[in-house]
């Protein structure tokens, strides 16, 4: 019996490239979303910890003698709270920990 | 003759097969991305209500003039020292205790009965001059 080859023809041509553009637009969207699911949940972490360092300063007015200084720390941000001689608010700084990147030296001194 | 008709057939029947495995593969991915990205607009719509909240105890005296700030076409009731706001499909909870001169207040916004966000905050009241 003579064995009769199959031949890809035009049709499986254009499917195997409406294929590859539909998977390419599958990655697309299923990565994006996962970045916004991602960016979503990093945002809800940092108002925690924004709120957990407001509640750590309070409580520390609640009780600071007039000079007295406190730096509360959590995840990556810093709360800097100061009661000046008169026992009010001097300072209530809260800043994000981060170190300045020297891998490139003496780039441009601005002169 | 009758051959070339059966591989052509046979060709036909492989590569629909072949894109409706594609097809379905596909679909679970774009679901999936869905369910995905609406969990995102959730949570950063919860994340939102109670940071808004917060911000309303940090500028109130009491329960009810958070309730003042809060309230939008009578979406807000209090019971049991519990501000409870409704906004769409989310409910936040306010919490209000007083320990002297500080605040603690508890949030916790719900999405259909579940818990989706907390959040703890605190605030003094200040000595007007």
């Amino acid at each position: 019996m003579k064995h009769v080859p199959v031949r890809l023809g035009p049709m499986a041509l254009l499917l195997t490239v409406v294929s590859i553009c539909l998977s390419v637009l599958g990655v697309l969207t299923f990565s994006t979303s996962r970045a916004d699911l991602a960016l979503s949940e990093r945002y809800a972490k940092t108002v925690q910890t924004r709120y957990h360092l407001e509640v750590q300063g309070q409580e520390f007015l609640e009780t600071a003698r007039p000079g007295e200084s406190e730096v509360f720390e959590d995840d990556d941000m810093v709360l800097t709270v100061a009661v000046d001689e008169n026992g009010k608010v001097s300072q209530w700084t809260m800043e994000k920990k981060w170190t300045q990147d020297n891998t490139i030296d003496n780039l441009w001194n601005g002169n | 003759m009758k051959k070339h008709i059966t591989a052509f057939y046979l060709e036909t029947l492989a590569l629909i097969v072949a894109f409706l495995g594609v097809l379905l593969v596909l679909s679970q991915v774009f679901g999936l991305a869905r369910v995905q990205s609406e969990k995102a607009g959730q949570i950063t719509a919860a994340v939102s209500l109670a940071e808004r909240a917060a911000e309303a105890v940090a500028s109130s005296g009491s329960l009810e003039e958070v309730q003042r700030l809060l309230d939008e076409n009578g979406n807000t009731a209090i019971q049991d020292n519990t501000l409870e706001i409704q906004a769409e499909d989310l409910r936040a909870s306010v919490t209000w205790e007083s320990e002297g001169k500080l605040v603690r207040s508890h949030i916790t916004v719900d999405w259909n009965g579940s818990e989706l966000y907390s959040l703890e905050t605190a605030a003094r009241e200040e000595e007007t001059p």
